[in-house]
């Protein structure tokens, strides 16, 4: 499992390198974020194009990361679900917590542009 | 490894067979294995007009899978079915958690959305601090009237089985998983069941359970199991679906928690 960051643009990008986030891996990618938002990053976007399945403990990662961007007056988006995370999202209602973009092109332009 | 009931406890039990060899650390966690699968009831109560039967296998030592069922009097019951986030000693601590809270509030008089939505405000700050979420499925049956009363927060939907019809129904309702946001209003719907129906609860750990190829076993299996054994009683099903979960997975060990309460009206 890899995490690449990118910053700028007002955006860090997170992007998840794995085709599994779960009780394995999420750890690392839950502290990542906040790390992000405790070194003063407003906007994260967490790109999940290569995640082919999420279970629980990958979705609690990304629940603690929109709680530490609310706590950090910050916001959390996502982009890039493949169709187990999007129905994950969907089973669970969480798609109606986050700012979910389809690629990490559009969620860029839509942060941008919030700007 | 002991039966108790319908349900296998003492789970460690095979993983840790010489007892006086155990460190420390395992014998604590074998003590909270057990008494965590003691909270969960070994069968559900009886009731005129419904048969009912349930199990849960923890996929390590200790889960976050939780039902558990209300009754308050011959024909009428509240039937809660549960996942904390994780499948770790956290996870089995917030289903304790839970349970009790669950249990001193025992929701007779509201209806099921508001029982979710009164959970919600209890966990909330326990769930953000622990940084877990719980999904849940709510219901109250009447075995008098048949009225199915339930809401859902974020939980896998319930699969009903119609009697003597092909395909199957499930039982959705707007809501969230809890513990995520505060002030969050739960739908509940009615439906009303009819002899011969079969309506199962279950957990995640069923649906996602993978083949070597990393394909899920997913609700439409699931379907064909529980059609498949429909004509046995609740029992016999949940055996049945376990036992194809396990052909499917190859793997004698469940990833995930797997947990699933079958009602069969009479």
């Amino acid at each position: 499992m890899k995490i690449e960051v990118t910053a700028g643009d007002g955006v860090s990008i997170l992007r998840y390198k794995s085709e599994r986030l779960d009780a394995h891996n999420s750890e690392v990618l839950k502290l990542k974020i906040k790390e992000l938002f405790e070194g003063g990053a407003k906007n994260v976007l967490v790109d999940l194009a290569e995640v082919r399945f999420i279970d629980s403990s990958g979705l609690g990662a990304l629940v603690s990361g929109f709680k530490n961007a609310v706590a950090y007056k910050g916001a959390l988006a996502l982009s890039g679900f493949q169709d187990q995370v999007r129905s994950m999202f969907e089973l669970t209602r969480l798609n109606r917590v986050f700012d979910i973009y389809v690629s990490e092109e559009e969620a860029l332009a839509a942060l941008t542009g919030k700007k | 490894m002991t039966k108790k009931g319908n349900r296998v406890v003492g789970r460690p039990d095979s993983r840790y067979p010489d007892i006086p060899a155990l460190d420390a650390y395992s014998r604590e966690m074998a003590t909270a294995s057990k008494i965590q699968q003691s909270l969960l009831p070994d069968v559900p109560p009886a009731m005129r007009g419904v048969r009912m039967a349930c199990r849960s296998i923890p996929a390590h030592v200790v889960g976050g899978d939780y039902y558990d069922f209300f009754r308050w009097d011959d024909s009428s019951l509240d039937l809660v079915i549960a996942d904390v986030s994780g499948h770790n000693l956290g996870s089995a601590l917030i289903m304790v958690e839970t349970r009790s809270v669950l249990r001193a509030h025992a929701f007779r008089s509201g209806n099921a959305g508001d029982a979710l939505a009164v959970l919600n405000e209890l966990l909330y700050d326990d769930l953000s601090r622990t940084e877990l979420f719980i999904s849940m499925f709510y219901a109250k049956f009447s075995s008098e009237t048949r009225l199915l009363t339930y809401a859902n927060g974020g939980h896998n939907p319930p699969l009903l089985l119609r009697c003597g019809q092909p395909g199957y129904v499930e039982l959705d309702a707007d809501g969230m998983v809890l513990g995520v946001l505060k002030g969050v209003e739960f739908e509940e719907k009615n439906l009303l069941l009819r002899e011969g129906d079969v309506l199962t609860f279950y957990t995640d750990g069923i649906t996602e359970s993978p083949n070597d190829s990393g394909e899920l076993f997913g609700s439409e299996r699931l379907y064909q199991a529980l059609y498949a054994y429909r004509g046995a009683p609740p029992e016999e099903i949940i055996e049945g679906v376990l036992k194809r979960v396990h052909e499917f997975s190859g793997q004698k060990t469940l990833r995930d928690d797997v947990s699933l309460v079958v009602l069969k009206i009479d």
